[in-house]
């Protein structure tokens, strides 16, 4: 009974940091935020049309070469931002201790394997008309499908340890010694011989004027859209982490 | 199957990707968003219980 009263008690004392801590509740979104998300959808429009109708045919692979401009964006995500963004927060994490960088590490190497998953279906997609098969284990074909097998795994243990500190730090340590992996994606097609083209080179990967246009547009595009689901996801995860804190005190668990 | 049917399917794969994260987000916000309202409707019937405090 007396524990009914306390509970009723901090009930009755708690309530205001609940309602003032919903700031990141969909319903209160900011209306940069919205902003960011139209900006994406626009610019995928956009990138979608010239990378389908106003880049020209490739004269040797044809059409299905179009495949590429999302294929080399979707690469770009998860080998840059993605787990660069995972990598940065996970040394901000050790250093600072502060749980919102583990969020957003963990929020950026969700979006890294969607990217990755992204990058390694439509790869072979591509390759299997104009290799004559679906998957060869390229240097650089093997090393991001390492590189996948990492981050799920990444994602594996955040599920499988409580939320604290403990998590954070085992990820942090993770996802740095994952991110090793990166550079050598990025690399194994200068230090290994391999049939996957060169895109990014001193002189510009060989590619026409209009498709490297379709292809910074398509990239541009998708680094909105990752920007706007980090920011999504990040704001979902601080504020679950908040009902936790509020559940709790009033032990509500 | 031809050069456009293996970019159809390359193209439909991106969009089925993107289409169901967002959705599964969709979903988590819902999910999130209920638990707050259950959470305040709570709080607020405490409050009654216990007027004054």
């Amino acid at each position: 009974m007396a524990e009914e009263q306390t509970l009723k008690r901090t009930f009755a004392e708690a309530p205001p940091a609940v309602i003032e801590q919903r700031g990141g509740r969909g319903g209160d979104r900011s209306l940069w935020v919205d902003a960011l998300g139209a900006g994406s959808i626009l610019a995928i429009l956009f990138a979608l049309y010239l990378a389908l109708i106003w880049a020209p045919t490739e004269a040797v692979m044809g059409d299905i070469q179009r495949l590429f401009y999302f294929h080399v964006a979707a690469a770009w995500l998860a080998l840059g931002p993605s787990f660069g963004v995972v990598a940065a927060c996970s040394v901000l994490y050790l250093w600072k201790k502060d749980l919102r960088y583990d969020r957003i590490a963990s929020a950026s190497a969700e979006l890294g394997v969607m990217f990755t998953t992204i990058t390694l279906v439509t790869g072979p997609i591509w390759a299997r008309p104009i290799w004559g098969a679906y998957w060869t284990w390229d240097p650089r074909l093997t090393t991001t499908l390492v590189l996948w097998f990492i981050f799920v795994a990444y994602l594996m243990l955040r599920s499988a340890v409580d939320a604290g500190h403990k998590r954070a730090r085992l990820s942090a340590v993770f996802g740095i010694v994952g991110w090793i992996d990166v550079p050598i994606v990025f690399m194994s097609i200068r230090w290994w011989r391999t049939i996957h083209p060169t895109v990014i080179a001193s002189e510009g990967g060989g590619l026409a004027p209009d498709m490297r246009l379709a292809l910074f547009v398509a990239i541009g595009a998708f680094t909105l859209l990752y920007a706007y689901l980090l920011v999504v996801r990040v704001r979902q995860e601080d504020l679950a982490t908040r009902l936790d804190r509020v559940r709790h005190q009033l032990y509500l668990r | 199957m031809s050069n456009l049917g293996f970019l159809a399917v390359g193209y439909g794969f991106i969009w089925l990707v993107l289409g169901s994260y967002v959705f599964s987000l969709a979903r988590r916000q819902g999910g999130l968003n209920r638990q707050v309202d259950r959470l305040e409707r709570e709080l607020e019937l405490t409050r009654e219980a216990a007027p004054g405090r």
